[in-house]
């Protein structure tokens, strides 16, 4: 490939190049490199010697090497001498403001030196500087082409007489080092830019605290201070520079001006100390470069301290990880140094009272340098590729270890790296790369997923790694499949690769597909086989779209008759049957394990409700998710938390009995309380006066910690019969929780009068008379949350005792399609329902119950089963009874649910319309078909009918498509480029998956948005693709669905 | 000031409208300096500044000095005159006037206009970091650090922290001073504990 027309530039330049290629495992890869554009044949390069306190001279230090870093000998070089100056002028503007104007003036002052390269291509010079003050050096040369290469550098040059910095208006001075890296031992000098003749100083080194402190006198003929280093300071400290200075004799003051009033200045400036001495130098050796699979490979580690001595105590973690792992993602956590040696902030804040007496703008915040990086906490999770893992090898008294890695089955490259610690201040790493092979390779190309019925041609590679040609019979079979996989024959030349593939379809009703693919050479030298499993997701899900959850007390009757756009063959009816209700929510634990989406509180709900192990992973990973303030956050990658999301977190896990790591909920807790008091703001999403209905669940959360106090409620204006429901659970909660509220009992006795007074009952299901306020759903509360912790509240308190019953029957009529309608309340419900039966459901469950349907009848013997049993009945061919019997003590709960899979025909516009269209970013040629390799910009355009906060927008991708864009090796930078989405509706959070694309939103305003995203198309086929949704998670009558057409892809 | 000089028909001798009060807080009653100030700093114009009765800083009424009469009469004219305030100490000034009062409020009650103002030779520095802190102390006039000197740093709502002397490089060494978000929250209104 040839690139023409380069610009010209007489410094060092950069081109950025990518190539494409298919890999064995059939995705497309990207690599990229950058190659340097070179000015000229010779590369020349400048620093200034001492120039601090130098006075009257300057030193050029001068070296010219050529482009692979070798020195040049004899080149000749020149030094120029460039005079900068800035000017900055307030101007007066229209209507009294000022604004301030800089200029910056370079003008040429002079040669300082020629002259011609010694034999280690350097070039020192000395000379009278042509001018004094900011000057930049700059150091040319012409190599034998006659191509020029530059070089400059700033320094500041002395005069003869004393030094004079110009006052300006801030309360700043410049304090320059002369370098910006210095090595412990060394000595630091620092000029400090003093506008007085003469002063007295504070210098002090700070770092999160003051470290050192002295007081010098400073005179304006040379105002330098020097630095021991002290190797403690590592990675960076703060020079810090107080200078004041007295009353200056001879000015007398006038009553409206003091010109010789004491000033003092401030200077900060921060160095770099190196940390050599900490690092000890580790080197990896193995006894081979190349091994076969399953062999052990013999690892030799050693370490050395700086000084070239064996690091005392020492000992190494070894680690042999896949380099496929780390191509996508380098990891840094290796370099234990790097993390510990992370830049430290400053952290000292600065204030004097000279102002208070002499009048002057203070600077208390301002004294603070930019702050430093941290916090950054390193998070290993895929371990899957990880082949050897020993956390402590002792080394021996010579520095040296040597451990064995038994190597697996992958045909891969794999990082061998030792992290060596000695003592608390040696830290050092080293690695080596090993390769595994064998001399006949099956490397499978199958994608990860594929939808019911997609049509695709999976592919293998075969590789020949010998010396010879080889003839290769390949066979394979496929566990679902009713055949096997055609045989076939192929010829492989030494070294080389081909791909097999197979046209197929995936069936129905399978989960996975377990692949297996058999090579042998003819001659039966060689042979391999290896096993994939695939997942299979169905293009139409089969889903519950009716539900009943009742009790058993006499003979019930429920029609059943399956949809007419119902895919043939597929869902029936199941009826279970449960002793006590707890167990028989079974609709909601369905519901929830299939719930997709995946904010913290989506989660903790789902955690609550299946009241599974998933609670311990999530309140481990709780402190990733807490802002500077303690507040959760939706998502770890957001910036601020949300106090509503707190108080839910805090609250549901009190109420299951759950605990929040210790450090977390402290944090947690403080957080709230530092919002109810106004301490901190966090704005709502949506712009409304919410706020005492904020405050109020915060506090219901503190309550049930017992962290609320009466004080805590005093900003928020009391009153209930204003609130809406939650607010008014919320402050009975309250009342109930904390015994030193005043008027206590009156209150209690108004809220719980408020609630019964608003309390509807009709027919089966219970309702409230304000449920068309109640619908917060930007604090993610819906009238479902309030039925069913207001049933929580009642059991909890031991109120309303005769009533309870009934209630709950009520909130379980709430369900549609046998859950309620958001992640909230089921969580809610699943608690209510639990504690309910433990209250209420106390006579067991005897005899026998049949369910009868269409002719058929199945039983459930309460003797034999004890926990109930799941009945299952195909779709009867017209509109028939379940009919279902208990014959026995107790009353069972049945749930009788209709599943079908029912294929979206038309779009539905329930709040949001969506139009989807697909653009090439890369294309074989300009048809109209997808050929495999293309890259798809596909374009979501949605249009929402009102506002709402947290949206989610779900598209899926054909199968074993990958995305690109999300930022792992291997990925083109350049094919992402002009991606749109609206710039003021950002996503919270993107989860590229295997299966689509979602985009999470914290507020979607009224109006059209656009999200554009990027796939390359791995696979030829047909690939079949489930409807694109887009819903409001707490609004769930909000959503929009679109069906998508089947996606071709030519080979 | 000038204005209402000038608009006044009669040229009377304008401190016959104007009455000025100062009270002295020693040095050796410092912690008082932070409630002063600031009820200084939320001072209404129709309310004394020195209403809430504090028996032990009584004001005293000082005598206001005779303008300029060379000044008087030219259009925007204004002259800076001295109040004497002897020796170290925290000074809260107050003018009073119900000519103003009337002029300004509408009503014939004085109106008040208080400054405090602190008279003093010494400057103190302090550098506040997460794990060490330091104090310095020096003079205003030569710029030269104060040995002996007595630091104490105080919380807003008047706690004290940390008492303790300079060196004689005039500085002070502090190991722990609590970290922002521990300290009460004082802006000009009611102070709210951390």
């Amino acid at each position: 490939v040839t690139i023409g027309h380069l610009p010209l530039s007489g410094t060092p330049q950069d081109v950025l190049a990518e190539i494409e290629y298919r890999d064995p495992n059939g995705e497309t890869q990207t690599a990229s490199t950058r190659v340097p554009l070179w000015p000229a044949a010779h590369v020349v390069g400048v620093r200034a010697g001492d120039w601090a306190a130098a006075r009257g001279s300057l030193r050029a230090d001068v070296a010219v090497v050529d482009v692979r870093g070798k020195p040049v000998a004899g080149a000749p070089v020149e030094v120029e001498v460039f005079h900068r100056d800035f000017y900055s002028y307030r101007k007066r503007l229209v209507g009294g403001f000022y604004a301030y104007e800089h200029v910056e003036e370079v003008r040429r002052a002079g040669p300082l030196c020629r002259g011609v390269t010694d034999g280690s291509g350097r070039f020192e010079c000395e000379g009278k500087p042509p001018a004094s003050g900011r000057l930049v050096l700059q150091a040319s040369m012409v190599d034998p082409a006659g191509r020029r290469s530059t070089a400059n550098q700033e320094v500041w040059a002395a005069g003869d007489d004393e030094w004079w910095f110009e006052a300006r208006e801030s309360d700043r001075i410049d304090l320059v080092p002369e370098q910006r890296c210095y090595e412990p031992g060394d000595t630091g000098r620092l000029q400090v830019r003093l506008p007085f003749r003469e002063a007295t100083a504070l210098v002090t080194v700070d770092r999160q605290g003051v470290l050192d402190a002295r007081v010098i006198t400073l005179g304006g003929n040379a105002p330098v201070i020097e630095v021991p280093i002290a190797s403690a300071w590592a990675p960076n400290v703060f020079i810090s520079t107080l200078v004041v200075r007295g009353r200056v004799g001879g000015v007398q003051p006038t009553a409206l001006v003091d010109l010789g009033r004491p000033a003092f200045k401030l200077g900060i400036a921060e160095i770099k100390v190196g940390w050599r001495a900490y690092d000890p130098n580790v080197t990896v050796t193995t006894d081979r470069a190349v091994y076969r699979t399953r062999e052990r490979a013999h690892v030799r580690i050693t370490a050395r301290t700086a000084t070239g001595a064996p690091p005392p105590g020492g000992e190494v973690a070894v680690a042999a990880v896949d380099e496929g792992l780390l191509e996508l993602a380098a990891n840094p956590t290796w370099n234990l140094l790097d993390a510990m040696m992370r830049r430290r902030s400053d952290a000292v804040s600065m204030a004097t009272a000279q102002m208070h007496v002499v009048g002057r703008r203070h600077f208390g915040w301002k004294a603070l340098p930019q702050g430093g990086a941290g916090g950054r906490q390193p998070t290993r999770e895929l371990f899957d590729t990880l082949l050897f893992w020993r956390a402590r090898v002792p080394l021996d008294g010579d520095g040296r270890a040597t451990v064995e890695v038994p190597l697996n089955d992958a045909i891969t490259g794999f990082r061998i790296g030792a992290v060596a610690s000695a003592g608390e201040a040696l830290f050092g790493t080293g690695a080596t790369s090993i390769r595994t092979t064998q001399d006949l390779m099956v490397l499978p190309g199958i994608a990860p997923i594929a939808r019911e019925g997609d049509r695709v041609r999976p592919e293998v590679t075969l590789r020949n790694a010998t010396d010879r040609p080889m003839e290769v019979a390949v066979a394979g079979k496929v566990t679902g499949f009713a055949d096997a996989l055609a045989p076939r024959e192929v010829t492989l030349e030494p070294g080389q690769a081909q791909a097999v593939g197979w046209d197929v379809t995936i069936p129905v009703g399978v989960t996975t597909l377990r692949w297996e693919i058999e090579a042998a050479a003819r001659d039966g030298a060689a042979s391999d086989r290896v096993a994939v499993t695939q997942t299979v997701v169905p293009a139409v899900p089969v889903r519950v779209y009716q539900a009943t959850l009742t009790r058993v007390d006499g003979p019930l009757r429920v029609p059943v008759e399956r949809p007419a756009d119902a895919q043939a063959g597929r869902g029936g009816l199941t009826v279970t049957l449960r002793p006590t209700l707890v167990d028989g929510l079974v609709g909601v634990r369905d519901w929830m394990s299939r719930y997709p989406y995946t904010c913290l509180e989506q989660q903790v709900s789902r955690a609550v409700a299946l009241g599974d192990e998933r609670w311990r992973e999530i309140a481990d990973a709780l402190p990733g998710s807490q802002d500077k303030d303690g507040l959760l956050k939706f998502f770890p990658t957001l910036e601020l938390g949300s106090e509503m999301l707190t108080a839910y977190v805090l609250a549901i896990a009190q109420e299951a009995g759950w605990r929040l790591p210790h450090e977390a909920e402290s944090r947690a807790t403080a957080g709230l309380r530092k919002f109810v008091t106004g301490a901190i703001a966090r704005r709502g999403e949506l712009p409304t006066a919410d706020l005492s209905i904020r405050k109020l669940a915060a506090v219901e959360a503190l309550a049930r910690y017992g962290l609320a106090e009466p004080a805590l409620v005093d900003s928020i204006a009391i009153e209930p019969n204003l609130w809406p429901t939650s607010a008014v659970l919320d402050w009975w909660s309250i009342l109930r929780r904390v015994p030193a509220m005043p008027q206590r009992e009156p209150r209690l006795r108004e809220a719980e009068q408020i609630l019964r007074a608003r309390l509807t009952v009709q027919g089966t299901t219970i309702g409230f008379s304000t449920e068309r306020a109640d619908s917060l759903w930007w604090l993610m509360v819906t009238p479902d949350v309030n039925a069913l912790r207001l049933v929580l509240a009642l059991v909890d308190a031991g109120a309303w005792k005769d009533e309870v019953p009934r209630l709950m029957r009520g909130a379980l009529g709430r369900q549609r399609r046998g859950a309620w309608d958001t992640t909230t309340a089921n969580a809610w419900g699943a608690l209510a329902v639990a504690k309910f039966s433990r209250a209420y459901e106390s006579t067991p469950v005897t005899g026998v119950t049949t369910a009868a349907l269409a002719g058929a009848s199945r039983r459930v013997d309460w003797t034999e089963a004890r926990s109930g049993g799941a009945l299952a009945f195909p779709w009867p061919p017209r509109r028939e009874d379940v009919v279902v019997e208990q014959v026995g003590t107790g009353h069972p709960w049945v749930t009788i649910e209709a599943r079908a899979a029912i294929p979206l025909a038309a779009p539905i516009a329930s709040g949001y319309r969506i139009a989807k269209s697909f653009a090439p970013v890369e294309k074989r040629d300009g048809g109209p078909a997808w050929h495999r390799g293309d890259l798809v910009r596909v374009r979501l355009e949605i249009e929402a009918q009102s506002d709402m906060t947290w949206v989610v927008v779900d598209d899926p991708i054909p199968a074993g498509a990958s995305h690109l864009g999300s930022g792992l090796g291997g990925q083109s930078r350049i094919a992402t480029q002009g991606e749109q989405g609206t710039r003021l509706l950002a996503p919270a959070f993107v989860e590229r998956g295997f299966e689509g694309f979602r985009a999470y939103y914290p507020f979607v305003p009224k109006g059209s948005f656009v999200v554009e995203y990027t796939i390359r198309l791995n696979q030829s086929g047909r690939f079949e693709l489930p409807p694109t949704r887009v819903e409001a998670l707490y609004a769930p009558e909000s959503f929009g669905e679109l069906p998508n057409r089947p996606f071709t892809v030519a080979p | 000031l000038s204005k209402l000089v000038n608009a006044t028909s009669a040229p009377r001798e304008w401190t016959e409208w104007i009455e000025g009060r100062v009270a002295r807080i020693p040095p050796n009653r410092a912690g008082e300096i932070l409630p002063w100030l600031r009820r200084v700093a939320t001072a209404e114009r129709n309310k004394s500044v020195f209403a809430a009765g504090d028996r032990q800083t009584p004001p005293v009424t000082f005598g206001l000095p005779r303008l300029n009469p060379a000044k008087q009469g030219a259009a925007g004219a204004s002259e800076v005159i001295g109040i004497p305030l002897a020796g170290p100490g925290f000074y809260v000034v107050e003018l009073s006037s119900p000519r103003l009062g009337a002029a300004l409020l509408g009503k014939r009650a004085p109106m008040y206009v208080p400054a405090a103002a602190l008279v003093t030779n010494l400057a103190v520095h302090l550098k506040w970091g997460v794990a060490g802190s330091l104090v310095w102390v020096t003079a205003l006039d030569s710029a030269r650090p104060v040995e002996g000197a007595h630091v104490t740093v105080h919380d807003c709502a008047g706690k004290a922290l940390w008492t303790g002397r300079t060196d004689a490089r005039g500085l002070a060494r502090i190991d722990a001073l609590p970290a922002r978000d521990g300290l009460p929250n004082c802006s000009t209104g009611p102070v709210r504990p951390a």
